[in-house]
């Protein structure tokens, strides 16, 4: 086992690791820029080390003043959170040159996994069904233009480097094409330090559902069942599940075996997501593979009692699995909601400012996970994540019970947040009965959406 | 013979731990860990109004704390509040080793844009640059010290010619 990692990331997910390593007695050094001098992870931290100043492409994305802050500070691995270079292979690489662990897959299998037009050749020779994409990334708009037409439109833009649905955008003719990859570039460098894209076929109706998976260095690997990530705004995940809605047992089983058995025949190693698109018809396509721990782990946590960053960790020091398949149980219902700070009324619009008063709320199957406390300024170079409050239940109606009341006594005060909208969510009958798609936010519209959520919930409290 | 766990941890608690703890706080360190033979001792001091012989316009501000229990701050080095404004501190452009360059002792004069010294980041040399003119006041790091970015390196105290 490691003696000291360094967290390069920030955050809820820095908290997250840091929880991870005093789980197993693990040193933990958190790398900061200066916009996260005064962060929870620094307070809680054995050591916090200054890399660089706020803007991320000299600080969270300087694999040299990373690295050099694991060495300086006596650290023998790296874990790199989500986002940032947690899928770099050259980050990896450059970390192993160094005599660190990188937490996550050894630099070879990042880079086997690394483009996504390749990801889905082999996984598709390995029996998984793939959504039409791009060969290889894009070069000029000529090649994109291409390429789209081939794969026949609507079609999403999608960054090569990274995931959270920044740098995506979902084109429907040839005449959005252009602007859609310029904003998309843009919006890929400044999140990834990349502006590479490629492009996947868009199925309209469609619903987002990811196998969690989880493979030692000898080959073992098991699943940890899926997660639905269907309600989204604009590609960005706002609402996740377990299990699906969308598929029922026998469907959620035939996903899962065939995830594990085909990223384990292909190589894979340490925790990743396989993510799939299902149809109406509930038929699914592999769309790509997520190396890394994604911020809605905590779901699959509460439904299992494993520890995905811990597992993460063991992998990385060589232990081995120690469990099959038929160990894993999932239980019940769980539900994530991700907090952002962001004006909802105007674009959702991100926002910085300081926490004035943050209260989390409790009770059976209630776990928040976030890095906010009263007199916290939020700093606006980085993304709006404030935090995920995870509700657990027997089943999916009592979890949603709990998430209203947990909902309820969440106080976030001081800047806008995605609160209410939540509140309003859990209202709205299309995602109460479980059939909506990754259309549904988009095509209520969020002033409408919350208009009529809310006077449904006031319908329900004087009722 | 060696000694048995027993007397080890008696000569830890009622030699060691005392020494360090009266070196430590006559010190001016923030946080000090020694690990040795299996045995991890660390003494952390919880910021304070006063706290040793640094002058105020060099001691490292202190950081913001969280309102809850348990929640001591980590020793961090900001750039100081400078309320002189003769005195200029230079702060490390990064996070790795600090070799001051030749000629840079106390007393030498700079001149703005001249290289104090470099911080090695993973064996790449970052240039440690006066900002002003003037001359070295106080060496603040010393050779081959690990620093941090931002961390205070060299004070240059401006003369007015």
């Amino acid at each position: 086992m490691f003696e000291r990692i360094l967290i390069a990331n920030r955050g809820e997910i820095a908290l997250r690791v840091l929880r991870a390593c005093r789980r197993l007695g693990v040193g933990a050094v958190v790398a900061y820029s200066e916009a996260d001098r005064d962060s929870r992870a620094v307070q809680l931290a054995d050591e916090a080390i200054c890399i660089g100043p706020a803007e991320a492409r000299r600080s969270y994305l300087s694999s040299a003043s990373l690295l050099s802050a694991a060495l300086v500070s006596g650290c023998d691995a790296v874990h790199p959170g989500y986002g940032f270079l947690s899928e770099d292979d050259a980050f990896a690489e450059m970390t192993r040159a160094h005599a660190l662990t990188f937490i996550g897959p050894p630099p070879e299998v990042l880079e086997r996994f690394a483009s996504k037009a390749g990801t889905r050749q082999l996984l598709a020779s390995h029996g998984l069904p793939t959504i039409p994409g791009s060969e290889g990334m894009l070069g000029d708009d000529a090649h994109a233009r291409q390429e789209a037409d081939r794969i026949g439109y609507p079609v999403l833009i999608k960054p090569s480097a990274g995931g959270g649905g920044r740098g995506m955008r979902l084109v429907r003719s040839s005449r959005e094409l252009e602007q859609a990859l310029t904003i998309c570039r843009s919006e890929a460098r400044a999140a990834f330090g990349d502006d590479s894209l490629y492009l996947e076929k868009w199925l309209e109706e469609n619903r987002h559902v990811e196998v969690q998976v989880v493979v030692d260095r000898f080959g073992n690997g098991v699943h940890v069942g899926e997660r639905d990530c269907s309600v989204q705004r604009r590609h960005q995940k706002l609402v996740e599940e377990a299990p699906t809605p969308a598929l029922d047992e026998a469907g959620r089983v035939t996903l899962r075996e065939a995830a594990v058995r085909a990223v384990v025949e292909a190589g894979y190693e340490n925790v990743g997501t396989l993510e799939f698109l299902v149809d109406a018809t509930g038929d699914y396509y592999f769309i790509e593979i997520n190396c890394r721990i994604q911020v809605e782990h905590p779901v699959t946590e509460m439904l299992s009692g494993m520890d995905l960053v811990v597992e993460q960790i063991r992998i990385a020091a060589g232990e081995p699995l120690g469990y099959t398949q038929a160990d894993v149980q999932l239980r019940g219902h769980a539900i994530e909601f991700r907090i952002n700070a962001e004006d909802v009324e105007h674009d959702f619009r991100p926002q910085a400012g300081r926490v004035e008063a943050y209260l989390a709320p409790g009770g059976p199957g209630v776990r928040m996970d976030s890095h906010l406390f009263a007199g916290y300024d939020v700093p606006p170079y980085y993304d709006s994540l404030l935090g995920k409050l995870i509700v657990w239940g027997p089943d999916r109606a009592t979890a949603l019970a709990r998430s209203r009341l947990a909902l309820e006594e969440l106080v976030v005060d001081g800047l806008k947040t995605n609160v209410e909208f939540h509140r309003a969510l859990l209202h709205d009958a299309t995602f109460l009965d479980g059939k909506f798609t990754t259309n549904l936010l988009d095509r209520v519209g969020s002033a409408a959406f919350l208009t009529a959520a809310s006077a449904a919930r006031v319908a329900a409290t004087k009722a | 013979m060696a000694d048995s766990p027993r007397d080890q941890l008696s000569r830890l608690a009622d030699e060691v731990v005392p020494r360090l703890i009266s070196r430590f706080s006559a010190s001016g360190l923030g946080e000090l860990e020694i690990s040795h033979d299996g045995w991890r001792v660390r003494l952390r001091r919880e910021p304070g109004p006063t706290d040793g012989a640094a002058s105020a316009a060099e001691r490292p501000a202190e950081s913001r704390r969280a309102v809850g229990p348990g929640s001591a701050a980590p020793a961090t080095s900001q750039p100081p509040a400078e309320s002189d404004p003769k005195r200029v501190t230079v702060t490390s452009p990064a996070v790795g080793h600090y070799q001051p360059g030749e000629d840079r002792d106390i007393g030498r004069a700079v001149r703005s844009g001249d290289t104090l010294g470099h911080v090695e980041v993973l064996g790449v040399r970052n240039d440690v640059i006066a900002s002003t003119d003037g001359v070295i006041g106080r060496v603040l790091a010393q050779p081959g010290q690990a620093v941090e970015y931002g961390q205070p390196l060299v004070r240059i105290d401006r003369v007015d010619g």
